[in-house]
């Protein structure tokens, strides 16, 4: 009877797989696409969405003071509430980048003749680990509320510089010519 | 009579998609595809007039035609891995150990069969557990495959894109109902012997549309060269990969 099963779902397994290869689309990631999709999430999580004005904004406590010594509960309870919303939809955006971050490793490692299975399978590993990471701050967030950790805003804020820094040598290292031709052709193209 | 018409269609869909492969000058592209093909409308051509006529010499015939074809199905996911991965060196390293395993398996098993040679009722059932296991590495093989292909996000054409639909749509469903005639006995043959005629015709009807005209696969458009140091990639993504998940892991302990 397990050897029925196992048949069976490795059988049903493929089916699945082949319904999901059917269904996706036929772009091909990781040229010139994925570089400039990578740099732009870059540029989006230093620029637009890690800076530290912008996360000190986000978890400030002196709003939540300010408001509490104004206002009624109600209008608290409201601003607590849009508060939230707006952390979450942070940290949604930033788990986002790191997406778009890991398409464009991938769509790198896999040219590369001497890729490693053990590395790359670590990688993955430590990619959805990251991405688990951002998953359980969004329950944190959603649970406890934007002021629950008055620390978070000095943690995030050195997260995104060592992030960003790492990140900026690791798409720099690449191809720097290439980014430069990438750039300068993604402009014409636009031009046109 | 169900059976009889949907055989003589499928030798006309073999037919087609043979015609179609020399009128595009594809065999020459896909040449293990279309061997493939040439030996499954020669089989069925062949073996049709032996069926009808109910002439003993049709059982032992359709075993050695079953192997042959079981067999030589190996070649449409060496083709795909040629034809797939081709552009990607890392992709490809990836799949082709996997794939130097099964292969090292089928030429085994290649070279054993003809020295053993067993009485036809002896090769009936040996054929059954033969196939489910050969297929069960073909459908793990094709697994691997199609995850490789997702997780590095490449891109396919329109034919690579039909061989492997096609293909693996036979192998997943005639791993389903031979697993399921293994379990079920002879009650279960007239529904495995539709199921399995039906899968067939259903990838040649996905083939004949797929591999009509030449559709390569859309070229990856990249600098990096074959020869890059990989692991020097590695370890900067690992090190900024540890930093954000270090970091975000203090966040959530605050």
């Amino acid at each position: 009877m397990i050897q029925l099963i196992s048949f069976l779902l490795i059988g049903a397994l493929l089916l699945v797989s082949l319904y999901f290869f059917a269904r996706r689309g036929q772009r091909a990631e990781g040229g010139s696409g994925a570089l400039v999709e990578a740099r732009q999430a870059l540029n989006t999580l230093r620029g637009g969405l890690l800076p530290a004005e912008l996360v000190g904004r986000i978890f400030a406590r002196n709003d939540l003071e300010y408001v509490e010594s104004q206002a009624s509960k109600e209008i608290r309870d409201l601003f607590l509430e849009e508060r939230t919303k707006v952390a979450l939809f942070w940290v949604s955006r930033v788990r986002k980048q790191v997406l778009s971050l890991r398409r464009f490793h991938l769509g790198s490692a896999r040219f590369y003749a001497r890729l490693n299975l053990r590395t790359e399978m670590a990688l993955a590993m430590d990619f959805a680990a990251i991405l688990l990471a951002c998953r359980a701050l969004q329950v944190f967030l959603y649970i406890r509320g934007p002021y629950a950790a008055p620390r978070i805003v000095g943690s995030t804020a050195a997260s995104a510089a060592r992030v960003c820094k790492i990140s900026e040598e690791s798409l720099a290292f690449l191809t720097p010519a290439y980014a430069g031709q990438v750039v300068d052709r993604t402009t014409r193209s636009a031009r046109s | 009579m169900l059976t009889m018409t949907m055989w003589c269609f499928g030798v006309v869909l073999e037919a087609l998609l043979l015609y179609r492969g020399i009128r595009s000058k594809l065999i020459s592209r896909y040449s293990y595809f279309y061997v493939y093909t040439l030996i499954l409308f020669l089989s069925d051509a062949l073996l049709y007039p032996l069926y009808a006529s109910k002439s003993p010499a049709y059982d032992r015939w359709n075993w050695y035609a079953g192997f042959l074809i079981l067999f030589l199905g190996c070649g449409i996911i060496l083709e795909v891995f040629r034809h797939a991965l081709c552009a990607y060196p890392g992709a490809e390293r990836f799949a082709r150990t996997a794939g130097t395993i099964v292969f090292g398996a089928i030429f085994g098993f290649a070279i054993l069969y003809p020295i053993w040679q067993p009485a036809p009722s002896v090769a009936e059932a040996l054929f059954l557990v033969v196939q489910r296991d050969f297929l069960l590495v073909q459908a793990i093989l094709l697994i691997v495959l199609l995850q490789v292909i997702s997780y590095y996000s490449i891109a396919t054409g329109r034919n690579v894109k039909g061989m492997l639909l096609g293909y693996g749509q036979i192998v997943g469903t005639t791993l389903i109902v031979v697993a399921l005639r293994a379990r079920l006995g002879p009650a279960f043959q007239g529904t495995w012997s539709w199921l399995q005629q039906f899968s067939y015709v259903a990838a040649l009807a996905i083939w004949v549309v797929a591999m009509w005209s030449y559709h390569g696969n859309p070229a990856p458009d990249s600098g990096i060269g074959p020869d890059a140091d990989y692991d020097e990639l590695a370890a900067r993504t690992r090190a900024m990969v540890n930093v954000a998940g270090t970091q975000l892991v203090k966040v959530e302990r605050l």
